[in-house]
């Protein structure tokens, strides 16, 4: 095995619940969000020897996750652009959860993200990896005041979509 | 939104786990397949367009020179093949300039280039299809016109009226897949201005950074 294959390896197994959940986020349908990780795998492989070390990996990651699933998006065919349909969230090709509390729970907050509109989908979504503001706005390369803002609004819409909710 | 709330939701969002298994045997050989395609198309792209560039003018300029004496019609058919030729490659060129972005670059450096990928394919189809099919039909025009001097009227008339016919034909066969090309192109404009927006910095003030980023959550 080679260098490259060892690091690529080595990142897939440390990023890929965070690339799944970003996934998750963005996609509604479980088969898109495997295609989209696929792509995601490849796009970070293709990528590997650009990288300089000038960003940290998590940075160099996302970047590609996230262009990767704007990308993505747009190959799907008669999607909504504006906002996300209701409709797709109780579609029966949905992922579906178990019914315990904790699932419960899981499945309002994922349900209240999906209702949010793409780019909030992305930012909430690095928010919950626990991401600082400053990576935030390192990987999409904006202000950490803008990232605040942002963030700030987001998260006051998921607190009423979730208990619109409950 | 308090932070004991928040740190709950990201326990709750880190414990949604990817189960399945990452086949490695199959995404390591595709990876490298499509980068080796992704060079390949590159390099060829640009061999052949640089060719063509120069084989255009040197054909433009041997027949031009290889036909003394003809009627102006001829170097006009000629003047509107040249610059036709010279649009199409500039439109190839812009089209293999933007083949390829890197998915690793800054989301907004990303999005401006799909942007301009997708505006340009925009104006190609808008604007520079309906004008290359103009201008193919005036080469024709004035190509005739030095051909079928000296010809009877009749003959002139069918002449001009099958190749207008001809290209009518061609531009309603072609609209329908145009505007709904159009529309897709509209479409994923629409979506991605959306992330443009979203991602234009609206605190260019540093002071509201630190603000901001000592905010409670």
């Amino acid at each position: 095995m080679d260098n490259k294959e060892q690091l690529f390896k080595t990142l897939i197994s440390s990023s890929k619940n965070s690339i799944y959940r970003v996934c998750f986020s963005f996609l509604d349908h479980t088969e898109d969000v495997n295609d989209l990780q696929q792509e995601i795998y490849i796009e970070l492989w293709k990528s590997l020897d650009r990288f300089k070390g000038k960003s940290a990996w998590n940075t160099f990651i996302y970047r590609i996750a996230i262009n990767t699933a704007i990308r993505f998006k747009t190959k799907l065919s008669n999607y909504n652009v504006l906002k996300p349909e209701l409709s797709d969230l109780t579609d029966a090709s949905m992922v579906t959860y178990p019914t315990d509390e904790h699932e419960e729970q899981l499945k309002s907050l994922q349900k209240a993200i999906k209702m949010l509109p793409d780019r909030e989908r992305i930012l909430i979504s690095l928010l919950l990896e626990d991401l600082s503001y400053k990576e935030i706005a390192s990987i999409l390369n904006i202000s950490v005041g803008h990232v605040g803002v942002r963030i700030a609004r987001v998260k006051e819409k998921l607190k009423k979509l979730m208990n619109h909710e409950e | 939104m308090k932070n004991n709330e928040l740190d709950k939701l990201k326990n709750l969002w880190q414990s949604h786990t990817d189960n399945s298994d990452i086949d490695m045997t199959h995404i390591i050989p595709e990876a490298r397949k499509q980068l080796k395609a992704q060079h390949k198309a590159m390099l060829i792209s640009n061999i052949f367009v640089s060719i063509s560039f120069v084989a255009v003018f040197i054909v433009i300029l041997w027949v031009g020179t290889s036909f003394p004496g003809r009627s102006i019609y001829f170097y006009a058919s000629l003047g509107a093949m040249g610059l036709l030729l010279v649009s199409l490659l500039a439109g190839m060129w812009a089209g293999v300039r933007f083949r390829n972005i890197n998915s690793d670059m800054e989301p907004r450096r990303y999005i401006d280039s799909s942007i301009k990928k997708l505006k340009i394919r925009h104006f190609m189809l808008k604007y520079a299809t309906p004008g290359f099919l103009i201008l193919l039909l005036l080469v024709f025009m004035f190509y005739y016109a030095d051909l079928f001097e000296g010809e009877s009227q009749q003959f002139k008339i069918l002449a001009y009226g099958i190749t207008v016919l001809y290209f009518l034909i061609i531009t309603v066969l072609m609209r329908k897949k145009r505007s709904r090309q159009l529309k897709e192109i509209v479409r994923l404009l629409q979506y991605l201005n959306l992330w443009k927006d979203n991602l234009k910095d609206e605190q260019g003030d540093p002071a509201n950074e630190d603000t901001m980023s000592s905010m409670a959550l």
